[in-house]
Protein backbone atom coordinates (compact mmCIF):
# COMPACT_ATOMS: atom_id res chain seq x y z
CA UNK A 1 0.00 0.00 0.00
CA UNK A 2 1.71 3.21 -1.05
CA UNK A 3 1.72 6.40 0.93
CA UNK A 4 -1.03 8.33 -0.88
CA UNK A 5 -3.38 5.34 -0.88
CA UNK A 6 -2.90 4.74 2.81
CA UNK A 7 -3.41 8.42 3.56
CA UNK A 8 -6.80 8.45 1.85
CA UNK A 9 -7.98 5.45 3.79
CA UNK A 10 -7.07 6.90 7.18
CA UNK A 11 -9.56 8.60 9.43
CA UNK A 12 -8.79 11.95 11.05
CA UNK A 13 -7.78 10.23 14.28
CA UNK A 14 -5.47 7.83 12.52
CA UNK A 15 -3.73 10.70 10.72
CA UNK A 16 -3.50 12.53 14.05
CA UNK A 17 -1.87 9.45 15.55
CA UNK A 18 0.74 9.27 12.76
CA UNK A 19 1.52 12.98 13.08
CA UNK A 20 1.78 12.55 16.85
CA UNK A 21 4.28 9.69 16.48
CA UNK A 22 6.49 11.88 14.32
CA UNK A 23 6.21 14.88 16.66
CA UNK A 24 7.01 12.71 19.68
CA UNK A 25 10.28 11.65 18.08
CA UNK A 26 11.23 15.29 17.51
CA UNK A 27 10.05 16.31 20.97
CA UNK A 28 11.97 13.51 22.68
CA UNK A 29 15.21 14.50 20.98
CA UNK A 30 14.70 18.18 21.86
CA UNK A 31 13.72 17.50 25.45
CA UNK A 32 16.69 15.23 26.04
CA UNK A 33 18.98 17.97 24.73
CA UNK A 34 17.31 20.73 26.75
CA UNK A 35 17.12 18.49 29.81
CA UNK A 36 20.84 17.92 29.54
CA UNK A 37 21.34 21.68 29.27
CA UNK A 38 19.33 22.26 32.46
CA UNK A 39 21.16 19.54 34.39
CA UNK A 40 24.64 20.67 33.36
CA UNK A 41 23.72 24.34 33.73
CA UNK A 42 25.28 24.96 30.35
CA UNK A 43 23.45 26.36 27.30
CA UNK A 44 25.06 23.94 24.87
CA UNK A 45 26.24 20.92 26.82
CA UNK A 46 27.94 19.15 23.88
CA UNK A 47 30.16 21.02 21.41
CA UNK A 48 32.56 20.12 18.60
CA UNK A 49 36.11 21.42 18.40
CA UNK A 50 36.42 23.31 15.09
CA UNK A 51 39.99 24.63 15.16
CA UNK A 52 43.44 23.37 16.03
CA UNK A 53 44.04 26.08 18.64
CA UNK A 54 44.00 23.66 21.58
CA UNK A 55 46.33 21.01 20.22
CA UNK A 56 47.72 18.68 21.47
CA UNK A 57 44.99 18.49 24.13
CA UNK A 58 42.00 18.73 21.75
CA UNK A 59 42.01 18.01 18.04
CA UNK A 60 39.62 19.23 15.38
CA UNK A 61 36.57 16.96 15.44
CA UNK A 62 36.64 16.11 19.15
CA UNK A 63 33.34 16.15 21.03
CA UNK A 64 33.43 18.08 24.32
CA UNK A 65 31.09 17.65 27.30
CA UNK A 66 30.44 20.85 29.24
CA UNK A 67 29.01 21.74 32.61
CA UNK A 68 29.01 24.85 34.71
CA UNK A 69 28.94 24.54 38.48
CA UNK A 70 28.72 27.32 41.04
CA UNK A 71 32.40 27.17 41.93
CA UNK A 72 34.58 30.10 40.82
CA UNK A 73 36.53 29.56 37.62
CA UNK A 74 40.24 28.80 38.15
CA UNK A 75 43.34 29.45 36.05
CA UNK A 76 44.06 26.38 34.00
CA UNK A 77 40.37 25.47 33.46
CA UNK A 78 39.50 24.80 29.85
CA UNK A 79 36.32 26.73 29.13
CA UNK A 80 34.02 27.35 26.21
CA UNK A 81 32.98 30.99 25.92
CA UNK A 82 31.28 33.30 23.51
CA UNK A 83 32.47 36.81 22.75
CA UNK A 84 29.56 39.21 23.20
CA UNK A 85 27.95 39.80 19.81
CA UNK A 86 29.67 36.91 18.03
CA UNK A 87 27.90 33.55 18.00
CA UNK A 88 30.77 31.12 17.46
CA UNK A 89 31.83 29.63 20.79
CA UNK A 90 35.56 29.34 21.45
CA UNK A 91 37.23 26.64 23.52
CA UNK A 92 40.45 27.86 25.17
CA UNK A 93 42.21 27.72 28.53
CA UNK A 94 41.95 30.39 31.25
CA UNK A 95 45.39 31.94 31.55
CA UNK A 96 45.01 34.59 34.25
CA UNK A 97 42.12 35.84 36.27
CA UNK A 98 41.30 38.55 38.76
CA UNK A 99 38.52 38.24 41.32
CA UNK A 100 36.91 41.40 42.54
CA UNK A 101 36.94 40.83 46.30
CA UNK A 102 33.80 42.83 47.06
CA UNK A 103 31.51 41.76 44.22
CA UNK A 104 33.07 38.39 43.42
CA UNK A 105 33.05 39.30 39.73
CA UNK A 106 35.68 37.39 37.80
CA UNK A 107 37.87 38.91 35.08
CA UNK A 108 39.25 36.19 32.87
CA UNK A 109 41.93 36.13 30.18
CA UNK A 110 41.95 33.14 27.87
CA UNK A 111 44.46 31.69 25.39
CA UNK A 112 44.49 28.69 23.09
CA UNK A 113 47.29 26.26 24.02
CA UNK A 114 48.44 26.16 20.43
CA UNK A 115 48.19 29.92 19.80
CA UNK A 116 51.21 32.20 20.09
CA UNK A 117 49.23 35.04 21.72
CA UNK A 118 46.35 35.43 24.16
CA UNK A 119 42.76 35.98 23.03
CA UNK A 120 42.60 39.77 23.37
CA UNK A 121 42.76 39.88 19.58
CA UNK A 122 39.58 37.83 19.46
CA UNK A 123 37.64 39.90 21.97
CA UNK A 124 35.63 42.98 20.97
CA UNK A 125 37.59 46.20 20.38
CA UNK A 126 38.50 47.68 23.77
CA UNK A 127 37.53 44.49 25.63
CA UNK A 128 40.34 43.11 27.82
CA UNK A 129 38.56 40.41 29.78
CA UNK A 130 35.72 37.95 29.59
CA UNK A 131 33.37 37.31 32.46
CA UNK A 132 31.35 34.46 33.87
CA UNK A 133 28.26 35.50 31.83
CA UNK A 134 30.22 34.83 28.64
CA UNK A 135 31.20 31.32 29.70
CA UNK A 136 29.08 28.54 28.19
CA UNK A 137 30.68 25.85 30.36
CA UNK A 138 33.83 24.18 31.65
CA UNK A 139 35.08 21.15 29.76
CA UNK A 140 34.41 18.03 31.84
CA UNK A 141 35.40 15.36 29.34
CA UNK A 142 35.73 14.59 25.67
CA UNK A 143 35.31 11.92 23.01
CA UNK A 144 37.77 12.04 20.08
CA UNK A 145 36.86 12.00 16.35
CA UNK A 146 33.05 11.72 16.77
CA UNK A 147 32.52 15.39 15.96
CA UNK A 148 33.93 14.94 12.44
CA UNK A 149 30.40 14.16 11.23
CA UNK A 150 29.18 17.61 12.31
CA UNK A 151 32.17 19.26 10.64
CA UNK A 152 31.47 17.40 7.39
CA UNK A 153 27.80 18.43 7.50
CA UNK A 154 28.80 22.06 8.03
CA UNK A 155 31.41 22.16 5.31
CA UNK A 156 29.20 20.42 2.78
CA UNK A 157 25.62 21.63 3.33
CA UNK A 158 24.33 19.36 0.55
CA UNK A 159 25.06 16.44 2.89
CA UNK A 160 22.69 17.91 5.46
CA UNK A 161 19.80 18.18 2.98
CA UNK A 162 20.51 14.71 1.57
CA UNK A 163 20.47 13.20 5.07
CA UNK A 164 17.20 14.89 6.11
CA UNK A 165 15.64 13.97 2.75
CA UNK A 166 16.61 10.31 3.15
CA UNK A 167 15.24 10.19 6.70
CA UNK A 168 11.96 11.74 5.55
CA UNK A 169 11.50 9.23 2.73
CA UNK A 170 12.30 6.37 5.08
CA UNK A 171 9.71 7.48 7.65
CA UNK A 172 6.99 8.05 5.03
CA UNK A 173 7.32 4.67 3.41
CA UNK A 174 7.62 2.43 6.41
CA UNK A 175 4.94 2.03 9.04
CA UNK A 176 6.01 2.12 12.67
CA UNK A 177 5.30 -0.82 14.98
CA UNK B 1 -22.39 -26.49 -13.98
CA UNK B 2 -22.73 -22.79 -13.17
CA UNK B 3 -25.40 -23.45 -10.53
CA UNK B 4 -23.25 -25.96 -8.66
CA UNK B 5 -20.44 -23.43 -8.60
CA UNK B 6 -22.69 -20.76 -7.13
CA UNK B 7 -24.03 -23.06 -4.44
CA UNK B 8 -20.50 -23.99 -3.34
CA UNK B 9 -19.35 -20.36 -3.07
CA UNK B 10 -20.40 -19.71 0.49
CA UNK B 11 -18.38 -22.53 1.99
CA UNK B 12 -15.14 -22.65 0.02
CA UNK B 13 -12.07 -20.51 0.26
CA UNK B 14 -10.62 -18.62 -2.71
CA UNK B 15 -9.98 -20.76 -5.75
CA UNK B 16 -9.54 -19.93 -9.40
CA UNK B 17 -12.77 -21.54 -10.58
CA UNK B 18 -14.83 -19.36 -8.27
CA UNK B 19 -12.99 -16.16 -9.10
CA UNK B 20 -15.37 -14.68 -11.65
CA UNK B 21 -18.50 -15.57 -9.71
CA UNK B 22 -17.02 -14.00 -6.60
CA UNK B 23 -16.07 -10.79 -8.41
CA UNK B 24 -19.60 -10.09 -9.53
CA UNK B 25 -20.91 -10.79 -6.05
CA UNK B 26 -18.35 -8.49 -4.54
CA UNK B 27 -19.13 -5.69 -6.99
CA UNK B 28 -22.83 -5.73 -6.17
CA UNK B 29 -22.03 -5.93 -2.47
CA UNK B 30 -24.49 -8.79 -2.19
CA UNK B 31 -23.62 -11.32 0.45
CA UNK B 32 -24.48 -14.94 0.18
CA UNK B 33 -24.88 -16.60 3.55
CA UNK B 34 -26.38 -20.07 3.97
CA UNK B 35 -27.27 -20.15 0.29
CA UNK B 36 -29.55 -17.07 0.40
CA UNK B 37 -28.51 -13.59 -0.66
CA UNK B 38 -28.80 -11.02 2.09
CA UNK B 39 -28.70 -7.24 2.23
CA UNK B 40 -25.67 -5.65 0.58
CA UNK B 41 -22.55 -4.94 2.56
CA UNK B 42 -21.06 -1.44 2.51
CA UNK B 43 -17.74 -2.92 3.49
CA UNK B 44 -17.68 -5.26 0.50
CA UNK B 45 -18.83 -2.52 -1.86
CA UNK B 46 -15.99 -0.31 -0.70
CA UNK B 47 -13.53 -3.18 -0.89
CA UNK B 48 -14.60 -3.91 -4.47
CA UNK B 49 -14.15 -0.27 -5.48
CA UNK B 50 -10.81 0.11 -3.68
CA UNK B 51 -9.00 -3.21 -3.74
CA UNK B 52 -6.16 -3.25 -1.27
CA UNK B 53 -2.65 -4.50 -1.85
CA UNK B 54 -0.22 -4.24 1.02
CA UNK B 55 3.22 -5.43 1.99
CA UNK B 56 2.15 -8.68 3.59
CA UNK B 57 5.61 -9.14 5.16
CA UNK B 58 5.06 -6.06 7.30
CA UNK B 59 3.23 -7.34 10.39
CA UNK B 60 2.18 -3.88 11.47
CA UNK B 61 0.56 -3.18 8.11
CA UNK B 62 -1.22 -6.55 8.06
CA UNK B 63 -2.61 -6.08 11.57
CA UNK B 64 -3.64 -2.54 10.72
CA UNK B 65 -5.50 -3.72 7.60
CA UNK B 66 -7.32 -6.48 9.46
CA UNK B 67 -8.19 -4.32 12.48
CA UNK B 68 -9.46 -1.66 10.11
CA UNK B 69 -11.62 -4.25 8.33
CA UNK B 70 -13.12 -5.31 11.66
CA UNK B 71 -13.88 -1.71 12.48
CA UNK B 72 -15.43 -0.97 9.11
CA UNK B 73 -17.62 -4.08 9.15
CA UNK B 74 -18.90 -3.36 12.64
CA UNK B 75 -19.60 0.30 11.90
CA UNK B 76 -20.78 0.19 8.28
CA UNK B 77 -22.62 -3.14 8.22
CA UNK B 78 -23.64 -3.77 11.82
CA UNK B 79 -24.49 -0.16 12.75
CA UNK B 80 -22.14 0.12 15.68
CA UNK B 81 -21.22 3.58 16.86
CA UNK B 82 -17.54 3.72 17.72
CA UNK B 83 -16.53 4.87 21.18
CA UNK B 84 -13.41 6.98 20.85
CA UNK B 85 -12.77 7.65 24.55
CA UNK B 86 -9.54 5.64 24.79
CA UNK B 87 -8.19 6.85 21.47
CA UNK B 88 -8.94 10.46 22.32
CA UNK B 89 -7.35 10.19 25.77
CA UNK B 90 -4.17 8.77 24.30
CA UNK B 91 -4.06 11.46 21.61
CA UNK B 92 -4.72 14.18 24.19
CA UNK B 93 -1.91 13.03 26.48
CA UNK B 94 0.46 12.77 23.54
CA UNK B 95 -0.34 16.21 22.16
CA UNK B 96 -0.10 17.75 25.64
CA UNK B 97 3.40 16.33 25.88
CA UNK B 98 4.29 17.78 22.48
CA UNK B 99 2.86 21.19 23.45
CA UNK B 100 4.97 21.22 26.64
CA UNK B 101 8.07 20.39 24.62
CA UNK B 102 7.27 23.01 22.01
CA UNK B 103 6.61 25.68 24.61
CA UNK B 104 9.83 24.92 26.48
CA UNK B 105 11.87 25.02 23.29
CA UNK B 106 10.29 28.27 22.13
CA UNK B 107 10.78 29.89 25.53
CA UNK B 108 14.44 28.92 25.68
CA UNK B 109 14.86 30.37 22.19
CA UNK B 110 13.34 33.71 23.14
CA UNK B 111 14.80 34.08 26.63
CA UNK B 112 18.60 33.61 26.87
CA UNK B 113 20.00 30.76 28.84
CA UNK B 114 20.43 31.30 32.53
CA UNK B 115 17.11 33.16 32.84
CA UNK B 116 15.06 30.57 30.95
CA UNK B 117 16.25 27.65 33.10
CA UNK B 118 13.32 27.42 35.57
CA UNK B 119 10.62 27.48 32.88
CA UNK B 120 12.62 25.14 30.68
CA UNK B 121 13.15 22.68 33.54
CA UNK B 122 9.40 22.62 34.24
CA UNK B 123 8.55 22.04 30.58
CA UNK B 124 11.09 19.21 30.24
CA UNK B 125 9.69 17.47 33.33
CA UNK B 126 6.10 18.04 32.16
CA UNK B 127 6.96 16.57 28.77
CA UNK B 128 8.34 13.37 30.28
CA UNK B 129 5.39 13.09 32.67
CA UNK B 130 2.78 13.39 29.91
CA UNK B 131 4.73 11.10 27.62
CA UNK B 132 5.03 8.55 30.42
CA UNK B 133 1.32 8.80 31.23
CA UNK B 134 0.47 8.28 27.57
CA UNK B 135 2.64 5.17 27.36
CA UNK B 136 1.24 3.77 30.62
CA UNK B 137 -2.28 4.43 29.36
CA UNK B 138 -1.59 2.65 26.09
CA UNK B 139 0.01 -0.33 27.84
CA UNK B 140 -2.34 -0.85 30.77
CA UNK B 141 -5.68 0.66 29.85
CA UNK B 142 -5.89 0.25 26.08
CA UNK B 143 -3.74 -2.90 25.87
CA UNK B 144 -4.59 -4.65 22.60
CA UNK B 145 -8.05 -3.12 22.12
CA UNK B 146 -8.71 -2.12 18.54
CA UNK B 147 -12.37 -1.16 18.67
CA UNK B 148 -14.99 -0.20 21.24
CA UNK B 149 -18.54 0.50 20.23
CA UNK B 150 -22.25 0.46 21.03
CA UNK B 151 -25.16 -0.65 18.92
CA UNK B 152 -28.40 0.97 19.91
CA UNK B 153 -31.58 -0.70 18.91
CA UNK B 154 -33.50 1.57 16.50
CA UNK B 155 -36.85 0.82 18.08
CA UNK B 156 -35.35 1.23 21.59
CA UNK B 157 -36.94 -2.01 22.69
CA UNK B 158 -33.88 -4.24 22.98
CA UNK B 159 -31.07 -3.15 25.29
CA UNK B 160 -27.84 -1.74 23.88
CA UNK B 161 -25.15 -4.08 22.64
CA UNK B 162 -21.57 -3.20 23.64
CA UNK B 163 -18.65 -4.66 21.75
CA UNK B 164 -14.94 -4.50 22.50
CA UNK B 165 -12.60 -5.96 19.93
CA UNK B 166 -8.99 -6.77 20.67
CA UNK B 167 -6.50 -8.39 18.35
CA UNK B 168 -3.03 -9.79 18.35
CA UNK B 169 -0.50 -10.50 15.62
CA UNK B 170 2.79 -11.43 17.22
CA UNK B 171 6.00 -10.04 15.83
CA UNK B 172 7.34 -12.76 13.53
CA UNK B 173 4.18 -14.82 13.43
CA UNK B 174 1.45 -14.94 10.81
CA UNK B 175 -1.35 -15.99 13.14
CA UNK B 176 -3.95 -13.32 13.66
CA UNK B 177 -6.10 -13.68 16.71
CA UNK B 178 -9.22 -11.56 17.15
CA UNK B 179 -11.39 -11.53 20.26
CA UNK B 180 -14.64 -9.64 20.61
CA UNK B 181 -16.37 -9.27 23.94
CA UNK B 182 -20.03 -8.57 23.43
CA UNK B 183 -22.39 -7.67 26.21
CA UNK B 184 -26.03 -6.94 25.92
CA UNK B 185 -27.80 -4.65 28.35
CA UNK B 186 -26.18 -2.52 31.03
CA UNK B 187 -22.59 -1.48 30.66
CA UNK B 188 -20.05 -4.09 29.73
CA UNK B 189 -17.74 -2.59 32.33
CA UNK B 190 -19.76 -4.33 35.04
CA UNK B 191 -17.88 -7.31 36.34
CA UNK B 192 -19.06 -10.28 38.35
CA UNK B 193 -22.32 -9.39 39.98
CA UNK B 194 -23.91 -7.45 37.19
CA UNK B 195 -27.56 -6.81 36.60
CA UNK B 196 -29.50 -9.95 35.86
CA UNK B 197 -30.47 -8.72 32.43
CA UNK B 198 -26.83 -8.23 31.32
CA UNK B 199 -25.63 -11.00 29.06
CA UNK B 200 -22.15 -11.29 27.69
CA UNK B 201 -20.59 -13.43 25.07
CA UNK B 202 -17.25 -13.96 23.54
CA UNK B 203 -16.31 -14.25 19.89
CA UNK B 204 -12.95 -15.42 18.74
CA UNK B 205 -11.35 -15.73 15.33
CA UNK B 206 -7.88 -17.24 14.97
CA UNK B 207 -6.46 -17.74 11.51
CA UNK B 208 -3.23 -17.66 9.64
CA UNK B 209 -3.21 -14.45 7.62
CA UNK B 210 -2.45 -16.51 4.54
CA UNK B 211 -6.19 -17.19 4.19
CA UNK B 212 -6.85 -13.49 3.65
CA UNK B 213 -3.81 -12.28 1.72
CA UNK B 214 -2.36 -13.76 -1.42
CA UNK B 215 1.34 -13.91 -2.34
CA UNK B 216 1.14 -10.48 -4.00
CA UNK B 217 -0.28 -8.96 -0.81
CA UNK B 218 -3.80 -8.50 -2.17
CA UNK B 219 -6.40 -8.45 0.56
CA UNK B 220 -9.31 -10.82 0.02
CA UNK B 221 -11.97 -8.69 1.68
CA UNK B 222 -14.77 -11.11 0.88
CA UNK B 223 -12.94 -14.04 2.49
CA UNK B 224 -12.31 -12.01 5.61
CA UNK B 225 -15.90 -10.80 5.64
CA UNK B 226 -17.18 -14.35 5.46
CA UNK B 227 -14.87 -15.66 8.17
CA UNK B 228 -15.63 -12.75 10.47
CA UNK B 229 -19.39 -12.54 10.06
CA UNK B 230 -19.85 -16.29 10.34
CA UNK B 231 -18.58 -15.94 13.93
CA UNK B 232 -21.09 -13.25 14.81
CA UNK B 233 -24.07 -15.06 16.25
CA UNK B 234 -27.45 -13.83 15.07
CA UNK B 235 -28.63 -13.92 18.68
CA UNK B 236 -26.83 -10.69 19.48
CA UNK B 237 -26.45 -8.99 16.20
CA UNK B 238 -28.68 -8.30 13.29
CA UNK B 239 -26.97 -7.01 10.22
CA UNK B 240 -28.19 -3.45 9.56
Amino acid sequence: MDFTQSLRRMSVRQIAQQVLSFLLILASALMIWKGLAVVTNSESPIVVVLSASMEPAFQRGDLLFLALDNEPIRAGDVVVFKVNGKDIPIVHRVLWLHDDESTGKQYLLTKGDNNPVDDRGLYNPGQMWVHREDIVGKVQGFVPYVGMVTIALNDYPQLKYALVGLLGIFVLFSKDE
Amino acid sequence: MARTKNAKQASTADSDSNATAKKSEAVSGAVEVDGTTQASSLFLEDAAKNPLTINHYNGAEVKHTLDDAVRRILVDDYSFVENFKHVDTRLLLGYLAVVCAGFGTLYSYLVPFPKCKPVLAVSVVAYFIFNGLMMLFASFVEKDTVFMGVKKDASRIDPDVHATASSELKRFSSDYSLTINISKGGSHHEKGKGSKSAKSSHISLKRNIGVWFDVEGRFAADAFYRDFTSQLSSDFLKQN
